[in-house]
């Protein structure tokens, strides 16, 4: 063992060049697996300790303050799973349209700074004293990713007045910082409280902790079935909230996020893990003459072997351990992205499990392709192995032969060797359709983020339509509505209304329309929306949460009538942790026969803004008829802005990740040609050919496999877009991400692949420009 | 007689593990069209460096190179190329064949970077090949297939295929057995009766008996030159005596 390990360090000195692009690559490789897979395994009991760190909420009611009572917080504090309650007053401003990042419609939850709590205290970490304390507004740190600053002014319509404030300093906080939970979580100071309390409605802001956090949705169902009000955010005239919502809006981004990662890291991976393979393949076959040299010597195959273990099981133990070393200071500027895209306070560090399997994995499969590589060595005598092994190439067929038949004698010399490398080429031509395969995802998400924010939307699965309408009380909806369905600008009108009501006592969100079928972006996987008033249709994770399936009966609760729905099929959607279920107008009507339309969502004609729409419908007769005019598809666009936000940092890192191993790896595999070819070119080279017509013919002899590949790639990229992408991000419940590679695009990127491969050939041939023949015959 | 190869001051000088090793020392040389020179001397005295830094295969640490009026030692590797498959022809101890390709297609690839007219390049190498008595059944089989000494002379003609003014032979009986030896040196005396011009490195003296001028390298200098007759083969014994007591001279 020392023996070998001692060939085996002579060895890994003696080609530095070719150790270092493995030591490279396997780095990378245990960079992005251990993060991860530290990810995945740290999410939630980091999440968790981020909120003991703050002692943040685990459940919160908004309640009228001439509404609420003492007895409620008694009702949570006798709950035994309750560690802690809390109440102060608040005010409550909803619903209000708050310019925030964009403009969204919501309820803002303004605290007193002055009147310190012990649940979610706002504690401010950043202070202006400059600003007047009667506009003084304390915003969540995230509100400084969205370009807030001391001294910016901080603006929210509601009941039509216009309010303004200054921002005056930032508080840590873990929940209701984004716009995610359409509620917003803000501080104000003591006059500026005074101040706005003349127009905004006071309330009792109710908060309590658990025990156990995944408690949280227990307690919040059992507390809010014993009273009569309805917490869905629709009504706003109060508001609930528990911790399994509040993870579901913060959990999403970073699951979306690091689903990106993985989709990334699994693609990367492949490439260089075929590249490692092609690299110590190649490696033991050029130095098959070593190895007739210590059989030779007396030494057995399998201390041959052994030296081999041990060169690549060293090489592959320091690269492993230095990529794990790599991310150390790699994850606090991850946490950093965490941080600015959920605003929760993360501590996500490295899982040393996460470590261990991927140092274990990279190991395990180095030395699995090492001894699949050292196989013929077994079989070798000393005399074939001294000779540089056994030829590979075919004695029987002399391809294209240079005395007959049309092209230059250096296109023919291409062709000729595109047969004669076959074997050592196809593997290229592989790496190629997986590095192809990779652009074309990555250029896929990349526009569905960046250019088109719709393609996200169906992606997270919610039915989001140009705008909607509240409708005033005492109004026909349905008669409106048909009214505003004629009119010019409107393409179609829909009914797609949300509410809160319980699946087998699980606190769920109701969509309610008369007409699943003309929903846009919400599409059943499985089975079909409910067409009758005892059908429901819930995303799988929902389904498979209650432990039922399609066909299977369903209690649902509302308004303190409980009936019995079959299950019709799955949905996707990535949002309110997939507890969404859609019941017909009629099935709705069945639980609460008071039941009355409330909103009209409406999709315009293609050329028709929103906001002009407004102005029309402003001058209309039907203006009295409605009480609150949406621009849907722009609160949507705020709303989840942290989602894009997130996927969009991370995609351009991924892109300039992967370029930069697509142009590692092409070089690193063309110059590995070359250096195999070296004697054959040293003897092309003293017959006269020059580096440049050298170049050329390796380029040439490339193109049929970089041809291939990049097709294959190009119409795997194309096929596997969604299904593969669908897959990453089924963890967030996405069943059908809805995302395709655009063809243009592709086309693009095929163009690209072929000029670059070609380049690098070229470029890492014209190499040997400066090396004379001597040199080139004496290696 | 017209100087074909002329150096001035050549030097060529190796770094190993940071020393520099000078293995040709100011050497001034003139070789002579139609001549068959011999570069002798021992192991490590500098013959193949020299033969690679006059031929043009490899660049010359200091010093000029003349080959007629141009000088190559300035020349970059492409330009060198070109002059290579212009004016020289090579023939390998090692051989040196394409593995990968046939005996015709080795002959003809370097043909063919002179002359698109794939016909007249194969019907040169036909000749050539049955001038160096390699019949028709071999022109497709594969070097690996062959015997040395088919290779070797597979090999010359590859040299001889672009009509290079000066054959340059490193060795070229070295891997070879006696009687396939025996028949390339034949052949190359027969070349050089022809006219053609050939500088051999060799440490054998049955092959340096071949040529009409011997140069003996001693630490990369010539220590001594010995002109011979045309060779004969009835002349062979007494050219070796002439030139074992040259070399016994020569210290070797």
């Amino acid at each position: 063992m020392k023996k070998a390990l001692h060939i085996a360090t002579a060895n890994i000195k003696r080609h530095k060049s070719a150790s270092a692009s493995i030591i490279i690559l396997l780095m990378i490789v245990s960079a992005l697996g251990t993060t991860g897979l530290s990810f995945m395994l740290n999410l939630n009991r980091d999440y968790r300790s981020s909120l003991d760190k703050l002692n943040s909420l685990h459940c919160m009611f908004s309640i009228p303050k001439e509404k609420y009572l003492p007895s409620f917080e008694t009702a949570l504090k006798n709950d035994t799973r309750v560690s802690q309650t809390e109440t102060s007053e608040i005010l409550f401003a909803g619903p209000a349209k708050i310019s925030y990042g964009g403009e969204f419609t919501g309820a803002l939850l303004l605290l007193n700074i002055d009147t310190p709590v012990s649940i979610s205290n706002p504690a401010v970490i950043e202070m202006d004293t400059s600003v007047p304390l009667r506009d003084a507004v304390y915003l969540p740190t995230y509100a400084k990713e969205l370009g807030f600053q001391n001294g910016d002014s901080f603006s929210f319509q509601y009941q039509n007045r216009q309010m303004e404030c200054t921002v005056a300093g930032f508080f840590e906080s873990n929940e209701l910082s984004t716009p995610n939970n359409s509620i917003l979580k803000a501080a104000v100071s003591n006059e500026c409280y005074r101040r706005l309390s003349q127009n905004i409605g006071r309330h009792i802001w109710l908060t309590a902790r658990c025990y156990h956090s995944d408690d949280a949705p227990g307690v919040y169902n059992d507390f809010v079935s014993g009273l009569d009000f309805d917490f869905s955010l629709q009504c706003y005239g109060s508001a609930g909230i528990e911790l399994s919502i509040l993870s579901d809006a913060a959990l999403s981004p970073v699951l979306i996020t690091s689903a990106t990662i993985l989709v990334f890291a699994v693609l990367i991976i492949l490439i260089s893990l075929l590249v490692i393979r092609f690299r110590v393949t190649n490696s033991i076959e050029n130095a098959i003459h070593d190895i007739g040299v210590l059989k030779a010597a007396g030494y057995t195959s399998r201390q041959i072997i052994a030296c081999c273990l041990a060169e690549y099981g060293v090489l592959s133990l320091f690269a492993s351990f230095s990529g794990i070393i790599l991310t150390i200071p790699l994850f606090p500027l991850i946490r950093n992205v965490m941080v600015s895209i959920t605003g929760v306070r993360w501590t996500l560090g490295i899982n040393p499990i996460a470590g261990a399997v991927t140092v274990l994995f990279i190991v395990l499969f180095l030395l699995l392709v090492v001894v699949r590589s050292c196989r013929r060595i077994k079989k070798l005598p000393p005399v074939d192995a001294l000779r540089g092994g056994i030829a590979a190439y075919n004695f029987r067929h002399n391809f294209f032969p240079l005395f007959k038949g049309g092209g230059t004698v250096h296109i023919r010399l291409g062709l000729k060797n595109t047969f004669i490398y076959g074997k050592l080429y196809m593997m290229i031509g592989i790496i190629i359709a997986v590095i192809m395969m990779t652009l074309t995802v990555t250029f896929a998400i990349y526009e569905s983020v960046a250019v088109s924010k719709t393609g996200f939307i169906t992606m997270v699965g919610l039915e989001i339509a140009d705008a909607e309408l509240r409708i005033a009380q005492d109004t026909d909806a349905d008669r409106l509505a048909e009214e505003i369905k004629h009119m010019p600008e409107v393409r179609k009108v829909i009914m797609a209304e949300t509410t809160t009501l319980k699946a087998e006592g699980v606190s769920f969100m109701g969509i309610i329309s008369d007409d699943f079928s003309s929903m846009e972006t919400m599409n059943t996987h499985e089975g079909r929306f409910p067409l009758y008033d005892n059908e429901i249709a819930v995303p799988k994770r929902a389904a498979d949460l209650l432990g039922k399936e399609i066909g299977d009966e369903m209690e649902i609760t509302s308004n303190g009538t409980a009936l019995k729905f079959i299950i019709t099929g799955y949905f996707s959607v990535a949002s309110y942790g997939g507890r969404i279920a859609a019941v017909t107008k009629e099935g709705f009507t069945k639980l609460n026969p008071g039941y009355k339309r409330g909103s009209i969502s409406l999709y315009l004609n293609d050329g028709t803004e929103p906001e002009e729409f407004k102005k029309t419908l402003a001058n209309s007769p039907h203006a009295e008829k409605i009480d609150l005019f949406t621009n849907s598809k722009a609160d949507a666009e705020t709303q989840l802005g942290t989602y894009t936000n997130a996927l969009y940092a991370i995609i351009e890192i991924i892109m300039l990740i992967s370029l930069v191993i697509i142009s590692l790896t092409l070089t690193m595999v063309v110059r590995q040609i070359v250096a195999k070819r070296r004697r054959e070119l040293g003897i092309l080279k003293s017959g006269g050919f020059t580096a440049g017509q050298l170049a050329g013919q390796l380029a040439v002899s490339f193109l049929p496999y970089t041809v291939f590949g990049i097709l294959t790639g190009s119409i795997l990229g194309l096929l596997v877009t969604n299904p593969f992408i669908s897959l990453m991000f089924s963890s967030t419940g996405v069943h059908n991400a809805g995302i395709y590679a655009n063809p243009l695009t592709t086309a693009i990127i095929a163009v690209f692949m072929l000029l670059f491969t070609f380049a690098a050939a070229h470029l890492s041939a014209i190499r040997i420009k400066h090396v004379t023949v001597y040199d080139l015959l004496s290696e | 007689m017209k100087t074909i190869i002329k150096t001035k001051k050549l030097c060529k000088s190796f770094s190993n593990g940071g020393q520099q090793i000078h293995v040709i020392k100011n050497l001034d040389l003139e070789i002579e069209e139609g001549s068959f020179t011999v570069i002798m001397g021992r192991s490590g005295s500098g013959k193949s460096t020299l033969l690679y830094a006059v031929s043009g295969m490899d660049k010359p640490t200091l010093g000029e190179v003349w080959f007629g009026s141009q000088d190559i030692a300035g020349l970059s590797n492409d330009k060198l190329a070109v002059f290579r498959r212009k004016n020289c022809g090579f023939v390998f101890q090692q051989i040196h064949l394409m593995d990968t390709m046939s005996v015709m297609d080795n002959i003809i690839a370097n043909g063919l970077l002179l002359t698109n007219d794939k016909k007249a390049i194969y019907k040169r190498a036909e000749k050539l090949l049955a001038r160096v008595m390699i019949g028709r059944e071999l022109y497709h089989k594969f070097p690996g297939q062959l015997s040395g000494g088919e290779a070797q002379r597979v090999g010359i003609v590859r040299a001889l295929i672009n009509r290079p003014a000066l054959l340059f032979a490193d060795e070229p009986t070295g891997a070879l057995n006696s009687s396939s030896g025996f028949a390339v040196l034949d052949i190359l005396s027969d070349l050089h009766k022809n006219g053609q011009s050939v500088v051999m490195v060799t440490h054998d003296l049955k092959s340096a008996v071949r040529g009409n001028r011997i140069i003996y390298l001693r630490d990369g200098a010539a220590a001594g030159e010995l002109e011979l007759p045309p060779y004969t083969k009835d002349t062979e014994n007494s050219r070796i005596d002439t030139l074992q007591k040259f070399l016994e001279r020569m210290g070797w």
